[in-house]
């Protein structure tokens, strides 16, 4: 086995050290203009892609050689089991690819942390470990679909797609990625067999393959839906491309301005002071506040959404935020010297929470900034070189956004709108108390628009959720809620809006296996933390999306039985299918297509030549 | 004392004759011709095999049917020999044989047109030019 | 019993498709000799191996090889059976010392000296990269480390196609008269009647997926003659001719290739009014490529 080790080394190492190379020098040259470690998230998908690009082209490549039969026969024909050919082969291409991928970026994250001020957090050695495990997880892919073609392709592909769509961070992805990488080596070692066209055998071969095999099929379904939805939109009658959007809908409330927003949230309201407010909205301007930070930072995370680092540009320093002692740490810009570390206040205490620099507050010095984090919001104070927090809102709240509201400011948490005066503002650098927590009704996830008025006695505040109404999200409703000097807070009124979008369309990603959405829904949080924005209160399931789905599980379960009749599966193994397409639905049976072939008839015995042997 | 005699022989493929049987017609020539003597060892099968680049086996069928035949003698754990000059064959196998022979010989002279004593002068010629080297 | 045979098939059928490549095949190889095997392109040698070995599943029936069901082979199975083909796939990037070394450790009864017997047969240093040796050297390096595994049983499928006459003679050369292929049993496929004439103590023929004749060579070649008659007229009808291989119409001449047939063909030949009728033998080489051409169209008369 080590021969064979020996032997696939020898022959790409000349293309893995070139790759080193060129690597090393990219990365070499953009670290002396940027700093690597601070680039935001599309940056870290892109160079990903590019690693995973490299593992699948040469897992393609080397299985591809010896694809050919006589190739493959030459492979396997000796006294070795094919589990140590593949582990032999699969071994030279994962140390081929560390050294391509992770040799480089280890190298520079050690110039860079020895010998410049830049920060080199504990996330930061973890990205070779995490390029390498890329890299290999996209060889072991491409191994697998160059030796099962294109009817089990996307059995290794979805694994990849996993890595995409995962919402975990820092460690939790690295774990991801283990498992990711684990699955797609079980994969390569049942497909690695002297058969090549020969189903899985045994039950957890078969599991392993057919699972992210009825995923991908689900993923498919949802890519023709899309083409269906393009021809809707070309002929002109989808919702969201109609010259005037439906009356009534969520669509028309999203696409309003803000004042005839606010005016139509009081559409069809008995309360008392509904038209005076409906005049009051026409006469002034309303103010949006909204997230401004999607993708909240998460501690030890591997790639940021966007740089964590901010200028002081009075005194030319750049701070940069660490993970690993949760503080700032700041280097001159002109000659790159290291000037300290800043926490919290005094005592330089850690940051609670990871902080990202924000928009600036409305007072602020020159060379002043902001840091958002958690339930704070932090300002720097270049001229005392000190960090204090200024907004602090409820325990457990995380601040989502803020904005200028009139005189003062408005906080947006993911529970609550808070109001503050402007003096305390620009009058020290104290803590600042709000005057106004207004709860809001709905969740994060679902809101879409929040738009205020300034009333003389107070605000009117008007809700829309319905961000997700187009999908499995909340009912859309547009909530107007009021507020008063005295700190009363009353609902105005409450509209339900109508779906634009049929239940078919708007559960598409449900109906073809719920038991599947379900599945992946749980694989794309695994490790991963709860966020804000991902919390929604979705309306109930129709009954008529209930009775679609057991509809087609129903078919699902004629065609299984139909399927497995001619096929050479035992009776355990056929009633087994049986029972998985039922329960997951049509997805499975298209696996079950795709994995399990028919039995060939056999022609009678040809009439015997006069001149027979 | 015998020591192996070199057997010049050759084989052709594609020739309508079986290998095994143009083995055995070119030693019994040999033989009949003088260039085989009694008591002259004949080369090992591998040998012959090698020099004629064909499977051993088919030397090893050619050398059993010729030595069932008579024409070779195995001595124990030496090899095979030429064996003595007897008649082999019955009277009645002879003549069967001497017209088949002829039979064949007249088939290919016919087309040639030549005339019947000059064709038997040079059968008679052929005969006497081999008849010397026969020994005793 | 199953001892005996080192490949045997019962029925064995393989589809393509609407192709039968194997058609009921039921063939026992015993064990020792030289078995040639014989057939035209798409005949199903190739197809046959690859169920043999493993790596291909009957569609039904059954193949075994060295007594052991062809679709569980295990590795120490595989150490028994050595397979060269005719594209002598070695891994390029590798040296000749490199390869013979992965063999040496994964063959547990590898014999150094049969190696070294036949690779002195060739111009191959130990240090030559394998992609720069020629096609002849490859088969021989080949054909030494198929032999220096002691297999029990060694097939060859076309190892000679692309050799030129140098290279060919010194592989059968090796194959013949090397003492480790003495051990063990060979199954040699080829096109070429030359070489199988040379090599072949049985003579196994496939045609379309179905065992045609399995003799000795010279037993086969004694069954087919070639009968020259001078027919008036246009003559039988083709497939009216008993044991009929081949016709052709040659100046005015029949000439039957047949299979099968006695003295008592000449008395049907008469009967159909020929005037004159010889017959002779005729070659290995005529006689398979008859056999396998009957199926074909005769060709049109001259």
């Amino acid at each position: 086995m080590y021969d064979f080790f020996k032997s696939e080394l020898i022959r790409f190492r000349g293309w893995a050290l070139l790759a080193a190379v060129v690597h090393l020098l990219a990365l070499a040259f953009m670290a002396r203009v940027v700093d690597l470690a601070q680039q935001p998230l599309l940056v870290h998908r892109v160079i990903g892609g590019v690693y995973a690009l490299c593992g699948l082209l040469l897992g393609l490549y080397q299985m591809g050689t010896y694809r050919k039969p006589s190739q493959w026969l030459s492979l396997l024909h000796r006294p070795m089991a094919p589990t140590r050919v593949a582990f032999a082969l699969a071994a030279a291409a994962t140390v081929l690819l560390a050294v391509a991928v992770a040799l480089p970026l280890l190298l520079v994250a050690l110039w860079q942390h020895a010998l410049t001020p830049r920060v080199v957090d504990l996330r930061h050695w973890l990205l070779p470990l995490s390029g390498a495990l890329i890299a290999t997880a996209a060889y072991l892919a491409g191994a697998f679909c160059s030796l099962r073609g294109w009817r089990w392709a996307g059995a290794a592909l979805i694994l990849l797609v996993w890595l995409l769509v995962s919402r975990a961070y820092g460690v939790g992805m690295i774990a991801v990625e283990l498992i990711v990488l684990a699955w797609l080596a079980v994969l390569l070692r049942v497909a690695f067999v002297a058969d090549l066209d020969a189903p899985p055998r045994g039950v957890f071969a078969t599991a392993a393959v057919a699972l992210p095999l009825q995923v991908a099929v689900q993923v498919l379904v949802l890519v023709v839906l899309f083409g269906l939805e393009m021809v809707w939109i070309a002929q002109g009658s989808h919702p969201n491309n109609t010259p005037t959007p439906p009356v009534g809908g969520h669509n028309e409330v999203e696409k309003m301005d803000p004042r005839d927003r606010m005016v139509a949230g009081l559409r069809g309201s008995h309360h008392p002071e509904a038209p005076l407010l409906r005049e009051q909205i026409r006469l002034s301007d309303p103010e949006g506040l909204g997230v401004q930070v999607p993708k909240l930072p998460q501690y030890q995370e591997l790639a940021n959404f966007r740089p964590m680092e901010f200028d002081d540009g009075e005194r030319r320093e750049r701070w940069v935020f660490s993970h690993d002692d949760m503080r700032l740490h700041g280097y001159r810009l002109a000659d790159n010297r290291a000037v300290g570390v800043l926490g919290i206040g005094k005592e330089e205490a850690p940051f609670p929470a990871v902080v990202l620099p924000g928009d600036g507050l409305p007072g602020m010095e020159p060379g002043d900034a902001v840091l958002v984090g958690g339930d704070t919001l932090y300002q720097y104070i270049s001229a005392e070189h000190r960090v204090v927090p200024r907004v602090r809102v409820a325990a457990g709240e995380t601040l989502m956004g803020g904005s200028p509201l009139g005189q003062g400011i408005g906080m947006l948490s993911d529970r609550a709108l808070y109001f503050y005066d402007g003096r305390p503002l620009v009058e020290g650098h104290a803590l600042m108390v709000p005057r106004l927590r207004v709860p809001l009704p709905g969740a994060m996830g679902d809101l879409r628009n929040l738009d205020l008025v300034e009333l003389v006695d107070g605000h009117l505040i008007s809700l829309a959720y319905s961000a997700r109404s187009h999908a499995d999200g909340a009912a859309p409703v547009q909530i107007t809620l009021r507020t008063h000097d005295d700190g009363r807070i009353e609902t105005v009124h409450t509209r339900a809006l109508a779906y634009d979008y049929p239940p078919v369309y708007r559960y598409r990603s449900t109906w073809p296996s719920p038991v599947l959405r379900v599945a992946t829904e749980a694989a794309r949080n695994l490790f991963a933390p709860p966020l804000p924005l991902d919390v929604v209160r979705p309306a109930a399931i129709p009954t008529s999306m209930v009775w679609l789905a057991g509809v087609l599980s129903l078919l699902s379960f004629f065609g299984a039985v139909w399927l497995t009749a001619r096929s050479q599966l035992s009776t355990v193994g056929r009633w087994g299918w049986v029972a998985v397409c039922a329960v997951i639905g049509l997805p499975a049976l298209a696996s079950l297509w795709l994995l399990i072939p028919r039995r060939e008839s056999v022609e009678p015995l040809p009439l015997a030549h006069p001149a027979a042997a | 004392m015998a020591r192996t005699v070199p057997l010049m022989l050759q084989i052709a493929t594609g020739d309508p004759r079986p290998i095994v049987r143009q083995i055995v017609d070119g030693v019994r020539m040999q033989i009949a011709t003088g260039g085989l003597r009694a008591g002259d060892q004949l080369p090992s099968v591998r040998g012959l095999a090698q020099q004629l680049s064909i499977n051993p086996n088919t030397v090893a069928k050619a050398y059993a049917e010729l030595t069932t035949e008579g024409w070779l003698e195995s001595r124990q754990g030496m090899g095979l020999y030429v064996a003595a000059p007897r008649q082999r064959l019955s009277d009645t196998e002879r003549e069967r044989r001497l017209d088949d022979a002829v039979g064949r010989f007249v088939n290919d002279v016919i087309p040639l047109d030549f005339a019947a004593d000059e064709v038997e002068s040079r059968v008679s010629h052929a005969l006497r030019r081999l008849a010397p080297r026969r020994t005793a | 019993m199953s001892d005996d045979y080192v490949i045997e098939t019962r029925a064995l059928t393989r589809r393509y498709g609407a192709k039968l490549a194997l058609d009921h095949l039921d063939l026992a190889i015993p064990r020792g000799r030289i078995h040639a095997i014989v057939g035209a392109n798409g005949a199903g040698k190739s197809t046959l191996f690859r169920i043999l070995l493993g790596f291909l599943p009957p569609t039904s029936g059954t193949a075994r090889i060295l007594g052991r069901d062809s679709q569980q082979l295990r590795p120490e199975d595989r150490a028994r059976v050595g397979f060269v083909n005719e594209e002598h796939t070695l891994p390029g990037w590798m040296r000749v010392e490199q390869v013979r070394a992965m063999q040496q450790h994964q063959y547990p009864r590898w014999n150094a000296r049969a190696y070294d017997d036949v690779i002195g047969h060739y111009h191959v240093l130990p240090q030559q990269k394998v992609s720069q040796l020629s096609r002849g050297e490859r088969a021989g390096l080949n054909l030494a480390l198929a032999l220096a595994q002691t297999p029990e049983l060694l097939v060859l499928d076309e190892p000679t196609l692309g050799l030129d006459v140098v290279a060919k003679r010194a592989f059968l050369e090796s194959l013949m008269y090397s003492n480790a292929a003495e051990q063990c049993t060979v199954v040699y496929c080829s096109h070429q009647m030359e070489e199988i004439e040379r090599v072949a103590d049985n003579l196994i023929i496939l045609e379309r997926g179905q065992l045609k004749n399995m003799s000795a060579p010279e037993d086969f070649t004694a069954r087919v003659a070639l009968w020259v008659a001078d027919i008036p007229f246009k003559g039988p009808e083709p497939h009216t001719v008993p044991g009929l291989l081949e016709v052709q119409r040659l100046d005015g001449l029949h000439h039957y290739l047949v299979l099968d047939q006695d003295e008592r063909f000449a008395d049907y030949l008469r009967a159909q009014g020929a005037r004159s009728i010889r017959s002779m033998p005729v070659s290995l080489d005529r006689a398979v490529n008859g056999f396998l051409a009957k199926n074909h169209a005769t060709p049109a008369a001259a």
